[in-house]
């Protein structure tokens, strides 16, 4: 996938939840509510369509799209470069 | 009738030990511990307890990460005779502080740097597997059922939380001789709870004290796919999930599962459309909904699903009172109900907990009725009612205390802590149901404007003073919170408020 094609998963993966709909790319969803179990559903959720994982520790220290969209990108680079 | 009624926790492991001595106990990643030489190592660890001055009737906290150090010790503790308190390390150290106070502990065995818990009276310890043994192992302490197992600290109708003592008899009661589950020596359970959370009481002896294996999850965190890889890689065949971790993995995860001998799920409502897929879709299941308090030792009852009673209604029941454990459906006078009648649960039988730390003997959730059964009652502030089949269906709680996440919290202590924030006039803590049937802890507090009170500031400050998980989701600060005609805060009026605000803080 390219990297256009994973920020339009996740955004498109993100904004299916209610309290998201309206969130901007670099806006922290924290700040709109979002339980951990959220944020493991999505992670499931993108790594089914991306076939590649991330460790959920990480994802935790993440706070807006933008962020999970380079380090989903980051990761899918790295395995395809190896 | 039942063979286990009055020995010690540990006096039943050593009996495990004799008939599987070389059977797996326990593996933590890399490491696995035979019974034997997990019950070697502890008996040593309970020397040095003792000669660290632990001995009966004491409380021993553990603040330590899941580890097979965590279960040495806590094994040690047992056999030292003492009660284990286990500690999260994600509680802010006031809630730690107050909880080693009120059990006036001496000790802690630990993993981590904890100088803040510390005291003149109170020091702390760590374990080493590597160190030699004693010179001379101490004889075990016999111990008996009435003696405190462990304490574990539940959310109080008041601003404090309380301790719960919970005696071995409890705990044999739960995982021995049951008619709800089977755990056969072949088994392999998850250590996926808190071990400050009582399912994590299930995991554990359900695995040492029926000769299973006892898996460790490594992660800090639920991570997916670290728990599938635990379950693959040590063919884990019973486990436990709260509620809403159950309905995420039934929603989004099912293949995980997939392995499964028995799954049992609960500590909240379970929706029966997650349990019909489950039944559907893994062949041979048994899906167990547990439900129970604390104060009655993690399973009151239970109600045991195969693809042959898959839940027909809109309801999962929870089932029928465990073995050894009755339950009675009274009214508010304390008066049985008819079947089908909306009642109180209490609870009696060897699953009752010794009572509250510091308050043994007062009667109050805690209470004898020799009318109504014949040793202790516990009134566990749940309304149920028996249905047309003559199982139980929970319906809701008697007060404004709810279960999020499997953690049974009160909305009254979170609001009562924010309000001792000078800045906040004002205070509602609700728990609104997502879509995907988790739910969202929202807080929304009045404050001036001029005040500029950020939600970050208000998150950190619960941060330092409320465990993990009763901190809310969502802070939304607002000017004004609706008021009805009663002077009550019109919780309709905020949601729909909410709304406009499209969530923004």
């Amino acid at each position: 996938m390219t990297p256009q094609q994973i920020q339009n998963l996740i955004v498109s993966l993100f904004k299916e939840k209610e309290s998201f709909k309206d969130i901007g790319l670099d806006e922290d969803y924290f700040d709109l509510g979002v339980s951990s179990l959220t944020i493991v559903g999505l992670q499931i959720q993108v790594e089914e369509q991306l076939g590649v994982n991330l460790s959920t520790r990480d994802l935790m220290l993440l706070s807006t799209i933008n962020q999970w969209v380079q380090a989903y990108t980051a990761k899918c680079e790295e395995l395809t470069s190896a | 009738m039942h063979a286990v009624i009055d020995v010690s926790i540990h006096a039943v492991f050593k009996q495990r030990v004799a008939q599987h001595a070389h059977a797996i106990a326990l593996i933590d990643g890399e490491r696995q511990f035979s019974y034997a030489t997990l019950d070697r190592l502890a008996d040593a660890q309970a020397t040095r307890l003792r000669a660290d001055g632990v001995g009966p009737g004491d409380i021993v906290a553990l603040f330590m990460r899941r580890s097979a150090e965590m279960f040495v010790a806590l094994l040690g503790i047992l056999k030292a005779g003492a009660a284990f308190m286990p500690l999260d390390a994600g509680n802010p150290a006031t809630r730690n502080r107050f909880c080693l106070d009120k059990a006036r502990t001496r000790l802690i065995v630990t993993d981590r740097d904890c100088e803040e818990l510390l005291s003149e009276t109170r020091r702390a310890v760590r374990v080493d597997l590597d160190a030699p043994a004693p010179a001379e192992v101490a004889e075990p302490y016999a111990g008996n059922g009435e003696d405190t197992a462990y304490v574990m600290f539940t959310s109080g109708t008041t601003s404090e939380p309380k301790g719960v003592l919970v005696p071995h008899r409890a705990v044999t009661r739960l995982v021995l001789d049951t008619d709800y589950v089977r755990i056969e020596p072949s088994d392999a359970i998850l250590q996926l709870s808190t071990p400050s959370f009582d399912a994590s009481t299930f995991e554990i002896f359900g695995a040492l004290l029926n000769g299973a294996t006892l898996v460790l999850y490594t992660g800090e965190v639920l991570d997916p796919n670290l728990f599938k890889q635990h379950v693959e890689r040590h063919r884990i065949s019973v486990l436990w999930l709260t509620a809403a971790l159950f309905h995420l993995f039934v929603d989004k995860y099912l293949e995980a599962l997939r392995p499964l001998r028995v799954l049992l799920a609960g500590g909240d409502v379970l929706h029966p459309g997650a349990v019909r897929r489950v039944l559907d879709e893994i062949d041979g299941i048994t899906l167990i909904n547990g439900y129970g308090p604390t104060e009655n030792t993690t399973f009151t009852c239970c109600h045991v699903m195969t693809r042959a009673n898959a839940p027909h209604g809109d309801k999962v029941p929870i089932g029928r009172p465990i073995r050894g454990t009755e339950v009675l459906i009274l009214d508010e006078q304390r008066r049985p109900t008819l079947p089908g009648e909306v009642g109180e649960l209490y609870a009696a039988g060897r699953g009752v907990a010794l009572g509250y730390l510091g308050s043994e003997g007062v009667e109050g959730a805690f209470f004898h009725d020799s009318a109504l059964a014949a040793g202790r009652l516990y009134r566990t502030g749940d309304l149920v009612r028996c249905n047309a089949d003559g199982l139980i269906e929970f319906l809701g709680r008697r007060d404004s205390q709810i279960k999020l996440r499997g953690y049974r919290i009160s909305l009254e202590e979170i609001k009562a802590r924010l309000m001792q924030m000078p800045a906040i006039k004002e205070a509602a803590v609700t728990c609104q149901e997502l879509e995907n049937g988790d739910q969202l802890l929202v807080a929304y507090v009045r404050a001036d404007e001029s005040d500029g009170l950020q939600s970050k500031t208000v998150r950190k400050y619960l941060a330092e003073h409320l465990p993990r998980y009763m901190i809310p989701d969502k802070i939304s600060i607002q000017s004004e919170i609706p008021i009805n005609q009663s002077g009550k805060i019109d919780r309709n009026k905020l949601f729909s408020n909410t709304h406009a605000f499209g969530g923004r803080v």
